[in-house]
C-alpha cells in the first residue's frame, strides 16, 4: 500500500523548490514561504507566505476559485496527486522542508492529517475506519493495541458514546455529522501534528456544525489546526488567525479578532461585508 | 466603504438606521434649543411642552435598539458595518440622555419662575447658560453631519469644541456661589442654576462620546489623544470673605 501511495504521489513533470534544512523556528509548526501553484500555464496560487503556529487554528477565507483550498492541499502534498500541478516556494514542517526529494510524502499526510468538505468513510466498519491509517502505518501489534486506538480516537472526536456499541457496523451507516467526526477520528488515529480541514461543515446541519466547532477547539490543544471554510462566522468563532484569499493572492493575514472588526484591506472588507468586490 | 452590498435590503437597513440616528439626533437638539428659549423667558407653558416631547425622544431609542438587535441577529454585520451599527445603538443612548437633560432643564424652569430673586439674576448667569446650549447645540449638529459622512476629523473636532462648554460652566459656577454668599435668598434660584448649568455640561460630554464613536467607526479605534478638559469645578473653593474681628461675637 505504501508503495502504491508513493508511486501516486511521484507525478511526471512535478518540479519542487529545493531548500537546505533549517533549525525550527519557534513555535512556529509549518511554514509556508513564496508558495505558488500552476496548472499548467494557469497561475492558480502566487507568493503565499503564512506561519501556522503551534496549537493555533487558522481559518483560510475568500471567494470561490481563490486559492484557499489549493494552498491547503499544498501542506501535505495532496496536489503531488494533480497531473500538470506544480508548486514552487517553501513549506516547512518542524523546519524540515516537506517538498525535500528526501521526504516520503506519506508521511508527510501522516504527520499533517486532512479532512474533507464531504464526509468521506470508508465503506468499511466503523472500527476499519479507524483501523485503517494505523495499519498502514504499522502503528499496533496487537488486537488490544487497536482497540485502543479506536476509543482513542473515537472519543478524541467526540463520538464514542454514540457508537461504542456498533462499532463493526458500516461508517457509512451514520448520519452526516457522525460521519464527519468519523472522518475526524479516522485522522486523529495516525497521531499527526496538523489537521488540514478543508469546509468539513458545509454539508452538516447547525447542530452538526456545532458539534465539529466544539471539537475543533477541544483539538486545538493537542493539534495544529488550518481551516477552510465560507462561513466569516464560523471562521470568526474558530480560527485565532485568519487569512483572506482573493484572486490567487493573500490578501491580509492576521488576528481573528482584528479581520473581522477592522481589516487592513479594502478587499477583506468588501468580502466579509458581502460588498460587490 | 461606497460600495453597495450585494444584499440591496441590507443597505436599506443600514440607511435606515442613519436615518433613524438623524431624527433622533434632530429631536434633541431641537429640545435643547427650546428648553433654553423657555428658560430666557420663564415660560413655563413652553417648559411642560417640553417634558412631554421628551418621551418621543425616549420612543425612537426603544425603536433603534429594537431595529439594531434585528439587524445583528438577522444580518451578522462584520467589520465597517458592525462598527457602525454598534456606533448606532452608542449614539442612541448618548442622545437619550442628552433629551432628559434638557427635560431636566424644562422642568427647572417651571421651578425658577416661582422665585422673587430671578429677574435680578437673568441677564449674568442665564446669558452664559445660553452660550453653553448653543455651542453644544452646534456640536449635536456637527456631530450628526459627521456620523452621516462618515467623517473622523469633523468628530474630532466637536470634541476638541467642548473645552470651550467646560471653561464656561467653570467660570458660571464661580459666579453662582459667589451670588448665593452676597445674599442668602439667591441660594434656591442659584442652585437650580447650577443644575441647569450642570446638565448642558453633561449634554456637552455626551456629544464628545458621539465625537469618540465616529472616530470608531470610521478608524476602528477611539481618539489616542487625552481630551483637554475645561471643567474644574470638582476642586473649586470660593470662601466668602473675610468677616471683621468681633463680628462673630455679635
Amino acid at each position: 500500500m505504501k508503495n502504491e501511495m508513493n508511486e501516486l504521489c511521484s507525478v511526471e513533470g512535478a518540479e519542487y523548490f529545493e531548500v537546505e534544512d533549517r533549525a525550527p523556528l519557534a513555535e512556529v509548526k509549518l511554514f509556508a514561504r513564496d508558495v505558488g501553484v500552476k496548472y499548467g500555464e494557469n497561475e492558480a496560487l502566487k507568493n503565499v507566505s503564512i506561519d501556522f503556529m503551534e496549537h493555533q487554528v487558522i481559518s483560510l477565507i475568500g471567494p470561490s476559485g481563490c486559492g484557499k483550498s489549493t494552498f491547503l492541499r499544498c501542506l501535505n502534498r495532496m496536489n503531488d496527486t494533480i497531473e500538470g500541478c506544480r508548486v514552487t516556494g517553501e513549506i516547512r514542517l518542524d523546519g524540515k522542508d516537506i517538498y525535500s526529494k528526501a521526504t516520503d510524502p506519506v508521511e508527510i499526510r501522516a504527520r499533517i492529517g486532512m479532512v474533507f468538505q464531504k464526509p468521506n468513510p470508508f465503506p468499511k466498519s466503523i472500527y476499519e475506519n479507524i483501523c485503517y491509517g494505523p495499519r498502514i502505518h504499522g502503528m499496533a501489534n496487537s488486537k488490544a493495541d487497536y482497540d485502543d486506538i479506536v476509543e482513542w480516537s473515537l472519543t478524541s472526536a467526540g463520538l464514542w458514546d454514540e457508537v461504542k456499541d456498533r462499532l463493526n457496523e458500516p461508517g457509512t451507516g451514520l448520519s452526516g455529522g457522525q460521519q464527519q467526526r468519523l472522518c475526524i477520528a479516522r485522522a486523529i488515529a495516525v497521531h499527526p501534528e496538523v489537521i488540514l480541514m478543508d469546509e468539513p461543515c458545509s454539508a452538516l446541519d447547525p447542530i452538526a456544525t456545532a458539534k465539529i466547532e466544539e471539537l475543533i477547539d477541544e483539538l486545538r490543544e493537542r493539534f495544529t489546526i488550518t481551516i477552510v471554510t465560507h462561513s466569516m462566522q464560523q471562521a470568526a468563532r474558530i480560527s485565532q488567525s485568519t487569512a483572506f484569499f482573493h484572486l490567487g493572492e493573500l490578501v491580509e493575514e492576521g488576528k481573528t479578532d482584528d479581520i473581522f472588526t477592522k481589516p487592513g484591506d479594502e478587499r477583506t472588507e468588501a468580502y466579509i461585508t458581502g460588498r460587490i468586490g | 466603504m461606497d460600495k453597495d452590498h450585494i444584499v440591496k435590503s441590507y443597505d436599506e437597513d443600514l440607511r435606515r438606521l442613519e436615518n433613524m440616528i438623524a431624527e433622533m439626533g434632530g429631536l434633541a437638539e431641537v429640545q435643547l434649543a427650546e428648553a433654553i428659549e423657555a428658560l430666557v423667558r420663564f415660560d413655563t407653558d413652553a417648559a411642560k411642552e417640553i417634558v412631554k416631547k421628551d418621551k418621543k425622544i425616549d420612543a425612537l431609542e426603544m425603536e433603534i435598539d429594537d431595529f439594531i438587535v434585528k439587524l445583528i441577529a438577522l444580518r451578522q454585520p462584520l467589520a465597517e458595518d458592525l462598527r457602525s451599527v454598534i456606533t448606532g445603538l452608542k449614539i442612541s443612548s448618548n442622545l437619550e440622555r442628552i433629551g432628559d437633560y434638557s427635560k431636566n432643564i424644562a422642568k427647572r424652569t417651571t421651578t425658577l419662575s416661582q422665585s422673587s430673586m430671578m429677574p435680578t439674576l437673568v441677564k449674568g448667569p442665564i446669558g452664559t447658560i445660553s452660550r453653553m446650549a448653543r455651542i453644544v447645540q452646534e456640536m449635536i449638529n456637527n456631530v450628526l453631519d459627521a456620523y452621516i459622512a462618515r467623517d473622523a476629523d469633523k468628530a474630532d473636532d466637536v470634541r476638541a469644541k467642548d473645552e470651550e462648554v467646560d471653561q464656561l460652566h467653570s467660570s458660571l459656577f464661580r459666579e453662582l456661589l459667589t451670588y448665593m454668599m452676597e445674599e442668602p435668598r439667591n441660594i434656591t434660584p442659584c442652585t437650580h442654576l447650577l443644575f441647569v448649568a450642570k446638565n448642558v455640561e453633561r449634554m456637552g460630554d455626551h456629544v464628545t462620546g458621539i465625537a469618540e464613536q465616529v472616530h470608531f467607526m470610521v478608524h476602528g479605534q477611539l481618539p489616542d489623544e487625552e481630551r483637554i478638559k475645561g471643567d474644574s469645578t470638582s476642586t473649586m473653593m470660593v470662601e466668602p470673605p473675610e468677616l471683621p474681628i468681633g463680628d462673630a461675637s455679635e
